[in-house]
């Protein structure tokens, strides 16, 4: 449960980190 | 007390010494910033946006996530892990999906210091701003609660009887509040979360030696807890707040709509520009990602080492004081107690700029008879809200007198409280251009009322069941309201979206 629960953390951070570049990261920006 | 240390004892006395003298300083220079309501409430374009984000993150993690959750966790098991999941991931998703339109609406709106304020100005409503300013003052039992969680800190480590220790934790708040406002509350803030992320880290390494099996240290954690009680280990709990799928869903809904708690959406108004958006959603992810999710850990480590605590709430304070050198875990003590602070005062700020800004200001010029200029109003909002601040620390001293069953059901009831009553209005707001203020005003009450009807009469016994059930009921009143009034009316009543 401990190890699925860090993998449910990564899970979040990739769905977040996507959603954080489409909406705050302007285009040309690096 | 759990410790007969007395370098433990001294050392947290000096840090917190040199800490609160610190906050102090801070407070003193963040004066100049608040001379006006909108400083005062919102330090706009004063502060760093990276550090606003950690801000966002430290008034979020709460006594609720340092010490009721672990505790949770020491009684209920693994299940708890849902929370913190969503605490990171759910309320993130949250944050970066609402932050970039609620921060377009303030700027169109102009002045925007407030919540309610924002809310008012959507739904051209003054009536709902002052409602919903209100509705905020339920936010008196989360001070409550965090009082309680300081209070149980100074009297399991250094022995304050725990009335002192909750005098002792309201002055300091009120003191660097009242000097600072805003600009001292966020740049503490960010102190305080490098003090919390070191404390969580900490604690995630020391099962290194505290459960041992090396690499997979998880994995022995998981079968000692297994070896206490089968049900530690499940996905779902038998007994608890956890113990459905419904009721984890419910849990994630309340931690998606968490980051609507006015305390937090006002870090948003706090950025000036557009651009600064993008460092402050990502430092809020990095900073809420490590103070959320790993200090619940120690609460499941706390119940292998030390079965039998008598209060779970101190399950992370007794595996701090065990597993760490002295000098090491007085530095993680104040961690929390700091942890505890940063929450304290966001909600402070929160309470007492709405009391200010949207009750007095929007009632004032109705009772007055003098006519008084914009700057003159302002001023007088600014004192309001100060005096306001000396009013709810009273207040909240008051009611933390009597310890509370639960810090961390008490602290949840206050803000699914909120929630229930403001989630409608604020996210259809966003996404339907019908809805009005009326409908908002119906909403409002509906969700906040069937809250405490819920809840009080035991109708829904499950706090996290009772908010999710609330809040449709909100949802559906507001659409049918606004519907209605629509057609009934005039096509005036629609509010034109216009960002």
């Amino acid at each position: 449960m401990i190890l699925s629960y860090f993998i449910l953390v990564t899970v979040f951070w990739i769905v977040g980190l996507i959603l954080w570049k489409t909406i705050y990261v302007q285009k040309g920006d690096s | 007390m759990l410790t007969d240390s007395n370098v433990l004892l001294w050392t947290v006395i000096l840090l917190l010494i040199g800490y609160f003298g610190l906050v102090t300083w801070i407070g003193r220079k963040g004066k100049q910033h608040s001379r006006s309501m909108a400083g005062f409430a919102t330090a706009r374009g004063k502060v760093n946006p990276w550090i606003v984000g950690a801000s966002f993150a430290t008034s979020y993690a709460s006594a609720n996530l340092f010490i009721g959750v672990p505790g949770l966790a020491y009684q209920y098991g693994t299940a708890v892990l849902w929370y913190t999941l969503g605490c990171f991931g759910v309320s993130w998703v949250a944050l970066l999906l609402f932050t970039k339109t609620f921060w377009r609406y303030g700027k169109k709106f102009g002045r925007v210091s407030t919540l309610p304020e924002w809310l008012g100005k959507r739904y051209n409503s003054k009536a709902l701003q002052a409602l919903v300013s209100i509705l905020i003052l339920f936010n008196v039992y989360y001070i409550v609660g965090q009082n309680v969680g300081l209070a149980t800190i100074f009297e399991t480590v250094i022995g304050i009887p725990y009335t002192w220790g909750i005098v002792i934790g309201v002055t300091i708040t009120i003191l660097y509040i009242g000097l600072g406002g805003a600009f001292a509350q966020i740049v503490t803030d960010g102190i305080q979360g490098i003090f919390m992320a070191i404390t969580s880290v900490f604690v995630a390494l020391s099962f290194l030696w505290t459960i041992g099996g090396g690499w997979n240290v998880f994995g022995e954690l998981t079968s000692k807890l297994s070896a206490i009680d089968s049900n530690l280990t499940n996905a779902v709990a038998s007994g608890g707040p956890y113990n459905s799928v419904l009721a984890i869903m419910a849990v994630q809904f309340l931690l998606f709509s968490f980051v609507l708690m006015p305390h937090l959406l006002n870090k948003v108004l706090s950025i000036e520009t557009e651009e600064e958006l993008a460092p402050f959603t990502l430092s809020a992810g990095i900073v809420l990602c490590i103070i959320a999710t790993l200090m619940v850990l120690g609460g499941l480590a706390a119940r292998v080492l030390y079965p039998s605590l008598e209060s779970a709430d101190a399950a992370i304070p007794m595996y701090i004081i065990e597993a760490f050198p002295a000098v090491i875990a007085a530095f993680m003590i104040v961690g929390i107690v700091s942890a505890i602070l940063s929450s304290t005062d966001s909600l402070y700020l929160g309470i007492t700029t709405s009391i200010g800004n949207d009750l007095y200001r929007v009632l004032a010029p109705l009772v007055m008879k003098k006519e008084r200029s914009a700057e003159q109003l302002d001023r007088q909002a600014l004192k309001v809200a100060k005096g306001a601040l000396v009013a709810i620390g009273l207040l909240s001293l008051y009611f933390s007198l009597e310890r509370p069953e639960s810090l961390s059901i008490l602290i949840q009831f206050s803000f699914s409280a909120i929630i229930s009553g403001i989630i409608a209005p604020i996210t259809l707001g966003y996404f339907w251009n019908r809805g009005n203020n009326y409908g908002a005003i119906a909403a409002l009450i509906t969700g906040a009322s069937l809250y405490v009807l819920f809840t009080s009469q035991n109708l829904i016994a499950n706090i996290y069941m009772a908010m999710f059930f609330s809040s449709i009921a909100s949802y559906l009143v507001m659409f049918f309201v606004s519907t209605w009034t629509a057609k009934e009316e005039a096509p005036a009543y629609r509010f034109k979206k216009s960002v």
